[in-house]
């Protein structure tokens, strides 16, 4: 009874000290944010800020068009968000209930398509982009971005696992296909559509390297490029940095605080079966 | 349900109506994957392979191997392969080991487990160039935390960021921290797969926890850790975005922490060297491709399991 | 609305699941489609609802050839074997979703789907969702629905085979008294030979892909075509005896036993056949054919005595009246009524009386 007991305090005690590490970087964020440019630069670090202060958000906001960035963040994502959605939908639909010869063959085609690297891909994407003139637009950060074969792939099996009868019920009570993908099969499959559209607004948000390439301007930033130019315009000053790095972290962590379970699972499974 | 089976050998007639209304519903979606995934791939090929440029006609006068054989003289190139080497072959055992522990104990029945699956998970949502900046404070030479806690077991402050010696370290202890919650995760996964009654029976048999961790967990986990293991070598081996904001952009304090992908960038984006990107991008690719079939491979040979 | 099916054949592959077939069901009759898992009925319901297209053949509905129709198109209700209710909708929102379909305005059809609710006695409990229903009440729900959109024909998929034996008797006459008030024309599947008979106006009874026979049920108990529909209805199972005919007499394969049953001069001498009998056709000491027999077993079943006779080596049931004594072991004379005998080709099944 004692060792269990031991053994019980040690995991509690290894998980606690792990937690820590893990949540350590963003408490010391917050942190720093709220403390002034003196007590940032000083030994021995202090673990809460003697004086309080928001300046640094306010200063964040007024030397870099945060707000900006910020407004530029939620367009992408929406965009990216409904128009994946939308062609992720459809395509799902006819490869999980449309008949057609050759589907078989194009879905393992597209499957294997998977194992492209996105880096690969910028050297020609970007062309095509300025090709379209669409370089330093939101729209560069929109377009190459409606189609993904994973999120595809995900819901094409959640679809399959709805059952053929309710199929051809809708069929014989005179809907559609198109009625049938809308009142029937898209409200079963609403948890796993929100999820599906929850990663990929997660990953547009946090998108780095191709805002980069195609955004020149400071109009058409979104927050993890804009963050980055804003160290190497305004130089570094930690405490003003960490109330950037706050702002662009913030809606992320808020949104997994309340969306935990369902993007763990969707990650699990996109993990073990992608 | 049986009856419906059939529905399937039943070949489709080519109709009007059976090519066409499909083809709506997919158009969409495959317009953005042929621009923007078919094509780009099949023309990043095409470039590695070009040579011989003109400038009169501004075309290229043949496909050979010139830019291949440019990156593998060039000493970046062989750098970023190196370094990538290294990044993933140190990232990808540690965090596993690490992430088989953690998983391993919020498997167990405990209290707050919720709480305990923010902590752990919550990197995996949060942006990488912005927490990289949080590092690059963290690691700060006079006054960041981590050399201040160095200090207190009395070992001397580390210049990270600045002296070559320390940027992979850097590098690769930012690496785990930001993999770990996505391999918990998967991990844990693959352990909530494990049936109950192996445990019980082990207990039942008097077995002590951790020989039931040699004999139970650790074998009957092994497919989910071989999968863990390849798609983090995957993921690793496009390492760029951790990369770029503790050195202000550049690959490292002395340019001596190249990877394949920032190589990629940097031949391409800031010396517009389309051909040797688009080779050295060709090159990922194998790499990737190469992991890919293992992965398959592995995941068929359990699938059995 | 009258339904013709001509030359109607389904083939899977290699597989022919229905083959060369030919019916007419008459408007405001209520069919069943009647016969072991494969033989085709379902493959049959889900051509005539459009569900899978046929492969050679045709289908009308009052003269009009639908054979090319999605089933959208078709104007039939159906209902399901796991009544494929939609899961995120209300019992009201389901009977109502043919209707939305077609466009009817909401407060029409939400007074129609009430009024189908009362139909099949589930107004009660239209606010829930399907999952907070027993079985026999969303197989009504799904009864309502099909019938939501006034279909010409309705459709039923196995629609009992869910439910426990008692709310199957409940739900089987419930069906019944449906299709009475509608008089909608109504096709139901099923492998359940009572269910099949105790209903249906007519009865198609079905064997790999064939037609055997299309009846009313009396006349596929009293009048089988060949030996598989004596074999297929009737519980107990009929009576089923191999031999060989000898001088118009039926003599048991091992020549244990000997009837004289007077076969007709058209059965030839040293022929195979099956002599099959109904429990009820037997009769305790009878004037004519007779042969003595030795009860094994007695059954009481209600009202009824259920007796277990060795005939020659064989063993047959018989019901024998109640006012009857019997002793287990007893050797008694027994023969058989008019009604209920029948003679078929031990190979090919064909009757012979």
């Amino acid at each position: 009874m004692k060792q269990l007991q031991f053994g019980k305090i040690l995991i509690y005690l290894l998980l606690i000290v792990g937690a820590i590490t893990m949540v350590f970087p963003f408490f010391w964020m917050f942190i720093s944010s709220l403390k002034t440019a003196a007590e940032v630069n000083t030994t021995p670090p202090t673990l809460w800020p003697s004086i309080l202060t928001f300046d640094n958000f306010i200063y964040a906001f007024e030397t870099a068009p945060f707000a900006r960035y910020f407004l530029n963040s939620v367009i992408v994502a929406f965009f990216n968000v409904v128009l994946t959605g939308i062609t992720t939908i459809l395509a799902a639909f006819a490869f999980s209930r449309l008949k057609f010869p050759g589907k078989e063959v194009l879905f393992s085609l597209l499957l294997s398509l998977m194992m492209i690297p996105f880096e690969m891909l910028i050297i020609t994407n970007y062309t095509t982009i300025a090709d379209l003139g669409l370089i330093d637009t939101l729209s560069a950060m929109i377009i190459p971005f409606t189609s993904s074969i994973f999120y595809t792939y995900i819901l094409r099996n959640f679809f399959q696992s709805i059952p053929d009868s309710l199929y051809h019920s809708a069929r014989i009570d005179g809907a559609s296909n198109w009625k049938y993908l809308w009142k029937i099969m898209v409200p079963i499959a609403k948890p796993a559509i929100i999820t599906i559209l929850l990663l990929n607004a997660i990953s547009s948000w946090n998108a780095f390297m191709w805002p980069m390439l195609v955004t020149n301007t400071t109009n058409n930033r979104t927050l993890p490029f804009g963050l980055y130019a804003f160290i190497s315009e305004s130089g570094v000053r930690y405490e003003v940095l960490m109330a950037a790095s706050t702002i662009v972290i913030l809606p992320m962590v808020i949104l997994f605080l309340f969306m935990r379970k369902s993007i763990v699972s969707s990650v699990a499974q996109g993990g073990t079966k992608g | 349900m049986k009856k419906f089976i059939k529905r399937d050998i039943d070949k489709p007639k080519l109709t009007i109506r059976t090519f066409l209304e499909p083809l709506l519903f997919l158009a969409p979606f495959l317009i953005g994957i042929i621009i923007f995934t078919v094509y780009p791939f099949i023309n990043v090929l095409l470039i590695s392979f070009q040579e011989g440029y003109n400038f009169l006609s501004q075309q290229f006068l043949s496909y050979g191997l010139e830019n291949y054989r440019m990156i593998f003289q060039d000493e970046n190139f062989i750098n970023s392969l190196k370094n990538t080497g290294i990044y993933m072959f140190t990232v990808v055992p540690i965090s596993t080991a690490l992430a088989i522990i953690i998983a391993v104990l919020l498997n167990q029945k405990i209290k707050f487990n919720g709480v305990f699956q923010t902590a752990y998970f919550l990197p995996m949502v949060t942006s990488v160039t912005a927490v990289g900046l949080v590092w690059k404070w963290m690691y700060n030479f006079d006054y960041g935390i981590i050399n201040y806690l160095l200090t207190l077991f009395n070992v001397d402050a580390i210049n990270w960021l600045n002296d070559p010696k320390y940027n992979m370290p850097a590098l690769i202890i930012y690496g785990i921290w930001s993999i770990l919650p996505f391999t918990i995760i998967l991990l844990l996964s693959g352990l909530q797969n494990i049936n109950e009654q192996y445990y019980v029976a082990a207990r039942a048999d008097g077995a002590k926890p951790f020989r039931i961790f040699r004999r139970i967990t650790v074998p009957l986990l092994a497919p989910t850790i071989g999968l863990v293991l390849i798609i983090n070598i995957i993921n690793t081996s496009k390492v760029f975005d951790e990369l770029f904001p503790l050195f202000n952009g550049r690959p490292g304090s002395a340019y001596s922490l190249y990877t394949v992908v920032y190589y990629l960038y940097d031949m391409f984006y800031v010396k517009w060297e389309l051909g040797p990107a688009a080779a050295s991008a060709t090159i990922l690719f194998i790499l990737v491709f190469i992991l890919t079939m293992i992965q398959l491979f592995i995941q068929r040979k359990w699938s059995n399991y | 609305m009258e339904i013709n099916i001509n030359n109607l054949t389904k083939k899977f592959g290699t597989t022919t699941a229905v083959n060369d077939l030919s019916m007419t069901v008459e408007s405001g009759k209520l069919v069943a489609l009647l016969g072991p898992s494969g033989c085709g009925k379902t493959t049959l319901l889900n051509m005539i609802s459009g569900i899978i297209p046929s492969t050679t053949g045709q289908i009308l509905f009052d003269g009009k050839d639908v054979t090319n129709l999605p089933p959208d198109r078709r104007g039939v209700g159906m209902v399901f074997q796991n009544y494929a209710l939609y899961p995120h909708m209300t019992v009201l929102e389901n009977i109502c979703f043919p209707l939305e379909i077609k466009k009817i305005p909401k407060k029409e059809r939400r007074e129609r789907a009430m009024e189908l609710a009362k139909l099949v006695h589930i107004e009660d409990f239209v606010k829930r969702k399907p999952a907070q229903l027993s079985g026999g009440q969303q197989q009504r729900v799904a009864i309502a629905r099909a019938l939501a959109k006034n279909p010409d024909i309705l459709l039923l998929d196995e629609p009992l085979s869910n439910l426990d034996a008692k709310l199957r008797i409940e739900m089987r006459e419930e069906i019944r008294r449906i299709q009475r008030d509608t008089n909608v024309t109504t096709i139901f599947v099923t492998h359940d030979q009572e269910e099949a008979s105790s209903i249906a106006d007519s009865v198609a009874l079905f064997k790999l892909g064939e037609i055997q026979q299309y009846e009313s049920p009396n006349e596929l108990y009293d009048n089988p075509a060949n030996a598989f529909v004596a074999d297929f209805l009737g519980a107990p199972p009929i009576n089923k005896l191999y031999g060989v005919v000898k001088n118009r007499k039926f003599v048991l394969a091992d020549e244990s036993m000997t009837l004289d049953l007077e076969i007709p001069h058209s059965v030839e001498d040293g022929k195979q056949v099956l002599l099959a009998f109904r429990a009820e056709t037997i009769r305790m000491n009878p004037e004519k054919v007779s042969t003595s027999a030795t009860v094994k077993e007695i059954y009481t079943l209600g009202r009824d005595k259920l007796a277990i006779f060795n005939l020659g080596t064989k063993l047959v049931r018989g019901y024998v009246g109640e006012d009857i004594e019997l002793a287990i072991g007893e050797r008694v004379q027994v023969g058989f009524k008019q009604k209920g005998i029948f003679l078929f080709d031990a190979e090919t099944g064909v009757r012979y009386f």
